[in-house]
């Protein structure tokens, strides 16, 4: 697959350009952190992760690329792991503190929207993560998902959001009742 | 309330970078004036920040489920119960263990550990994915589907949205980054002290066998993205001998060779774990202690100081391992 057809298929939310790329430049991402004190999994790791933000710029239409797609996500590799590395140094300097965790509270509330997220239909949850996360557009979504029209995905996101709204504010409301 | 819905739509735009810069300073400012405007507002950004996170998160399994070699991945509810299963047999073998407690006199002089365990697990190793079933049915859900490894927040590492709340910060760095291979065979070291015997050595039991997991067939989600499934996942844990050393010159360091490892400090007041985690082709071992984790290289046979694990996804794995099994 040439560059640009890669980038039509993200562009859609065509998921298989991601895997594409994930086989096929593993090798040589990797390399970026196993040769500079990474291990094969902290290199999974930071390739994973580079690879899925190149994929939210993309599918999201902010990716104004002028270089090679492998040129681009090996330089967000390098990015990732230098400041993997500078964050590491820095906990071994201090005393890791342990506590990075937000309060107990906010874990709670989000625990609860993880679980309605998950409790959502398989729709629901895609059309909602396609729009939050990938960034695609209504029309991108519709014809992902295989809606009637733009129309359709605009009117099912919006359902969708306020079942999910009112699913947590329900759940929330109750654990208040129980503490 | 229908201030509220009349600016859900503008929340909404603000948090999808719809807003330019003066649209979003009134909404801003707004929230400033109106307190419960601006608790719809909070909530409503960590309901988008777990939504990416969610998406996230399975893209990211997605992936670790690609083969490049390593043959080994997992995700999801299968994670959960495979580690939960693990703990469960770490558990049997720890109470065989010490069923069968050996002594062994050494030249060295060793300081007996003591952990505490909880010793209520009951089933045999082939319960294990039930017992993980019915914790997981125990939690909070009333929900189908119960992903606990979204409990673990992890938001966008490099691309995070401007306005992250803090709290969020912290759960990027903490993200799970799913391993190839988890579980831990999680060996727990701990010796009663003797009246007779000075010096101890712990030797786990060994514990062999194989998880096969096909999380299409053992995940009731129907969420489940259809290319997620198929999931194999084997394990095996080796026999390791560990001792801990007491000596001036080394206050927290090791030595690990031969499956024969060494910890040297002071661990008689706040116990340690000994964690291995085997893919298809590597095993890496870990040590927890006082609330951190520790990698050990299994072939250090000079005595080095305990080098602290800083690996955000390797850690909380270790942690979920961990906490399976003390919630038994």
């Amino acid at each position: 697959m040439k560059d640009q057809e890669v980038l039509e298929r993200i562009g859609r939310g065509d998921e298989k350009a991601l895997d594409y790329l994930y086989k096929k430049y593993y090798r040589m991402m990797t390399r970026v952190v196993t040769s500079n004190n990474g291990t094969e999994q902290d290199a999974k790791d930071i390739f994973q992760d580079a690879l899925i933000v190149f994929w939210q710029k993309a599918a999201s239409g902010k990716l104004v690329l002028t270089s090679k797609i492998s040129t681009y996500i090996y330089s967000i590799c390098q990015n990732l792991w230098r400041k993997e590395l500078d964050r590491k140094s820095r906990l071994v300097n201090e005393a890791k503190d342990g506590e990075e965790y937000p309060d107990h509270d906010s874990r709670e509330r989000v625990k609860i929207i993880q679980e309605s997220i998950s409790a959502l239909g398989d729709t629901c949850q895609k059309v909602l993560t396609y729009y939050y996360f990938d960034g695609l557009t209504m029309e991108k979504i519709a014809e992902k998902m295989g809606f009637a029209n733009t129309d359709t995905a605009k009117t099912k996101k919006y359902k969708c959001k306020k079942k999910l709204d009112e699913f947590i504010k329900s759940k929330y409301t109750k654990s208040d009742f129980l503490d | 309330m229908s201030n509220q819905q009349n600016y859900t739509e503008m929340i909404d735009a603000y948090l999808t970078g719809q807003l330019n810069g003066e649209e979003s300073s009134r909404l801003m400012e707004l929230l400033e004036q109106d307190p419960a405007l601006k608790d719809e507002f909070l909530l409503q950004q960590d309901i988008v920040n777990s939504l990416r996170v969610h998406r996230r998160n399975e893209l990211k399994n997605r992936l670790n489920n690609i083969e490049t070699g390593t043959g080994v991945s997992f995700n999801g509810a299968g994670t959960l119960k495979m580690v939960a299963g693990t703990a469960l047999v770490a558990l049997i073998g720890t109470g065989i263990y010490f069923a069968f407690q050996q002594n062994d006199g050494e030249g060295e002089t060793l300081n007996p550990v003591e952990v505490t365990l909880q010793p209520d697990y009951t089933p045999a190793i082939s319960e294990a994915p039930a017992m993980a079933e019915t914790s997981e049915k125990k939690e909070e859900a009333a929900l189908q589907q119960n992903k606990e490894v979204y409990e673990e927040i992890d938001a966008p590492k490099a691309d995070a949205p401007a306005f992250a709340p803090t709290g969020y910060q912290a759960a990027k760095d903490a993200g799970i980054k799913s391993a190839p291979a988890k579980v831990a065979g999680s060996v727990p070291s701990g010796a009663k002290k003797p009246a007779a015997e000075p010096a101890e050595v712990v030797k786990p039991e060994v514990i062999s066998f194989f998880d096969e997991q096909d999380a299409s067939a053992n995940t009731p989600e129907a969420n489940t993205p259809e290319d997620k499934l198929n999931t194999i996942r084997s394990f095996s844990t080796q026999n390791i001998e560990v001792s801990t050393v007491t000596d001036k010159r080394y206050s927290f360091h090791y030595m690990f060779f031969d499956n024969q490892l060494h910890i040297y400090g002071e661990f008689s007041k706040v116990p340690y774990e000994v964690l291995e985690v085997n893919t298809g082709t590597y095993t890496r071992y870990f040590l927890y202690h006082n609330g951190l984790y520790y990698e050990l290289n299994p072939d250090q046979r000079k005595v080095t100081r305990l080098k602290e694990l800083n690996n955000e996804g390797m850690i909380k794995e270790l942690e979920i391992t961990r906490n399976e099994k003390l919630k038994r």
